[in-house]
């Protein structure tokens, strides 16, 4: 394998997958509300006293003054504006994705789990990959080419087993109507997170800062996070307020009037095994392992979010395994084994989609003097461009490029670089194969 | 100081996959690419010194057969995001 850090991945999406076996046992005497702000707020707590103690260390073995991450520089980053989410401060940015991405996906994701079954809640996760296909084919004009097709056919089939399947227990359902409604707001809001999270946008000082120093972005991450987390938590509670104060009674309504009741108990909950290894196995080890990734990742090969793209559907297969295996979920063994080696088929499709249709290429530029000093700043900041190195010989920069198609190739070049005041001539060099690459 | 450099190639038709073996084989070579356009294959070498490069061109990458022709670019710094 090129790339160690996809093995990351892969044992992240695993532990994300044990959720639904760990809370399952909970339902019964813990408000899923309770659940959620015990994982989340501790987890952001958490990730924020990481990002506190990774600065000072940085900070202790930085040889010098510029190597030092500073606290002022994060806190100044939430309050940059976010020019691909509407030229919206990041720190509101985080709020959205903080409750509409996480906390209503969570409760939409627990009341499924609470009111239908496992394998009937994965269903969101398959959902959610088909509305991001189709925002990606509308919005940013990525082919649907045969492999890409034949993915999106196998996901709609395995749905259809999953529902074909649990028809047959429907009548132990109580309420089967609520139960697609919560699984309907489970895919809406995990779409909102995925498109979501891939806005965030650096500014160009952040940029110089990573270029400074690698470890301000594992930093920015951890930090982020916990804002994400935090603002989530923080919007969610004037959210169960008004939702209390609604005087038709629903799960919802249920759950919050047990959830303030619960406070008194707040640290005997939190003392459950199932609670802690949610929160230290299936919350903050998982986020560690995709920032360790993200911040490591080799320009040169399919990008990070084309490798989480791929592997989406690992944290349904286990789910939908487990929930069997441990949980004993009504599930047939031949459905079983339909639906798992379905899903594992499309990680291979979409694998060869990421692979064969994104464009990979090397941009030779010549520039006029005295650019130099911002222009590979400047130049980091458009999509599609990884990495800008400058050169000594006959060309000034060489520039690692990767787009999602021709198209967005052809923008780059024609209206983002042609622009740039002083770029007087463009190479394309477009890459064949990767025949070595020595991960150090 | 480790130096860094790109040597980009034009190869000699139906030469290019014994170029790119060769290429594979020296270990001062990090990545090579193969590419459509002006160029035929990129290789990035990695040195200790501008000694080490030198060898590395004179006893290894010049007697490669099937190269035409190579334009050797130094990079001064690597910007990522």
């Amino acid at each position: 394998m090129h790339n160690k850090y996809i093995i990351h991945l892969i044992i992240a999406s695993i532990l994300w997958g044990l959720v639904p076996i760990l809370v399952y046992g909970l339902f019964a005497e813990i408000s899923i509300l309770m659940i959620i702000f015990l994982r989340f707020f501790i987890s952001g707590v958490v990730f924020l006293c990481l990002s506190l103690i990774y600065i000072y260390f940085n900070n202790k073995s930085a040889t010098d003054e510029k190597s030092k991450i500073k606290l002022k520089d994060l806190m100044k980053s939430t309050l940059n504006k976010n020019k691909n989410f509407n030229n919206m401060y990041n720190l509101l940015y985080y709020s959205f994705l903080g409750f509409f991405g996480i906390i209503l996906q969570i409760i939409g994701y627990f009341l499924a789990l609470k009111t239908t079954s496992i394998a009937f809640t994965m269903i969101g996760f398959q959902l959610s990959i088909i509305l991001i296909a189709f925002y990606e084919h509308g919005v940013n004009s990525e082919k649907l080419d045969f492999f890409k097709f034949l993915y999106l056919l196998i996901l709609i089939f395995s749905i259809g087993i999953i529902i074909y399947v649990k028809l047959q227990e429907s009548n132990t359902i109580q309420n089967p109507i609520m139960g697609i409604f919560y699984v309907i707001l489970f895919t809406a809001s995990l779409t909102f997170l995925q498109i979501g999270l891939g806005k965030e946008s650096y500014t160009k000082s952040e940029i110089k800062l990573i270029n400074i120093n690698q470890n301000y972005k594992m930093a920015r991450m951890m930090f982020r996070i916990a804002l994400i987390f935090l603002t989530g938590i923080g919007i969610m509670f004037p959210f169960l307020i008004i939702v209390d104060s609604v005087p038709v009674k629903g799960d919802l309504t249920n759950e919050t009037t047990l959830f303030f009741n619960e406070f008194t108990y707040l640290f005997q909950i939190l003392m459950r095994w199932e609670v802690l290894f949610l929160i230290v196995f299936s919350t903050i080890v998982p986020y560690v392992l995709f920032f360790m990734a993200e911040a490591n990742w080799s320009p040169y090969e399919l990008t990070y979010n084309q490798w989480i793209a791929i592997i989406a559907v690992i944290e349904p297969i286990c789910g939908i395994f487990l929930g069997v295996l441990i949980i004993n979920e009504y599930f047939p063994t031949e459905y079983l084994i339909i639906v798992i080696f379905l899903l594992i088929i499309s990680i291979l499709f979409r694998y060869a989609h990421e692979s064969k249709n994104k464009v990979n290429a090397f941009l030779l530029i010549k520039h006029k003097f005295g650019i130099l000093k911002d222009l590979p700043l400047k130049l980091l900041k458009f999509n599609g461009i990884c990495c800008v190195s400058p050169l000594i010989g006959k060309f000034d920069l060489l520039l690692n490029v990767k787009t999602n198609s021709i198209k967005d190739f052809y923008y780059l070049i024609d209206t983002q670089l042609r622009s740039i005041e002083g770029i007087t001539n463009i190479e394309i060099l477009f890459i064949k194969n990767i025949n070595k690459l020595d991960i150090t | 100081m480790t130096i860094k450099a790109l040597i980009f190639c034009q190869v000699e038709h139906k030469a290019m996959r014994k170029v790119i073996e060769d290429f594979k084989n020296i270990p001062e070579i990090k990545r090579v690419f193969s590419l459509t356009g002006d160029y035929d294959i990129l290789a990035e070498i990695e040195v200790d010194s501008s000694e080490e490069l030198f060898d590395s061109f004179a006893k290894k990458i010049d007697l490669i057969e099937g190269i035409i022709n190579t334009n050797t670019h130094v990079i001064m710094k690597e910007f990522i995001k």
